[in-house]
């Protein structure tokens, strides 16, 4: 018997990790690893900060 | 009783919430030092306590004037040392004597590190509803 497969969980590190790697872009994935260790209060403040560092605005 | 709002407090009452205000109330003789105030302050009148009646032991930094902070127009701490002194280019020295690493040895060090954690990151490319992006960055972090 298998064990059930993990389900991927908002504003884990993966997540967290995800995030700051599609809006930081892979070059900086250095930098998005500290950010993902990071423990975001919400997806929205999450989000907004990756967006000012990049300066950009949400689409 | 209503909670909140502003209090009206009995003068001289002892209150054992407010440690603040455990300060004796008696006044002081000028000259002397009310241990219990807050801060310590002196009493009106009083002159101010000499440096060497300070606590032993905690090193009392020299006093600064605003002549001791250089600002724009000061002349040169340096004067033997060129403008160009840190960059490549110019005489000085150049940009070795900083110790800055190279930004992209630093970088493709972290990856190196990062890429340690790539069994796990491939683990958790299966969870469920793994979004499809993070597949794309498992991709390439095992082809880079």
């Amino acid at each position: 018997m298998t064990a059930p497969t993990p389900a991927w969980e908002p504003l884990s590190f993966l997540d967290n990790l995800n995030a700051a790697a599609n809006h930081l872009g892979y070059a900086n994935l250095p930098l998005a690893w500290g950010l993902a260790t990071v423990a975001w209060p919400d997806l929205q403040t999450r989000d907004a900060a990756f967006l000012a560092l990049v300066n950009t605005r949400p689409r | 009783m209503p909670r909140g709002g502003k209090r009206q407090g009995t003068p001289g009452k002892a209150y054992s919430q407010r440690s603040d205000l455990m300060a004796s109330t008696k006044p002081v003789a000028p000259g002397q030092i009310n241990p219990t105030a807050a801060g310590g302050r002196v009493a009106p009148g009083s002159p101010t306590p000499s440096p060497q009646s300070a606590p032993q032991g905690r090193p009392q930094p020299a006093p600064r004037s605003p002549d001791d902070t250089p600002n724009l127009s000061a002349p040169t701490q340096r004067p033997g040392e060129p403008l160009t002194a840190g960059l490549d280019s110019g005489p000085g020295p150049g940009s070795d004597v900083l110790g800055l690493q190279n930004p992209t040895q630093q970088v493709s060090g972290d990856m190196q590190i990062l890429k340690q954690q790539l069994p796990l990151l491939r683990d958790a490319a299966k969870f469920t509803n793994a979004p499809q992006s993070f597949k794309r960055l498992v991709n390439y972090l095992e082809q880079s």
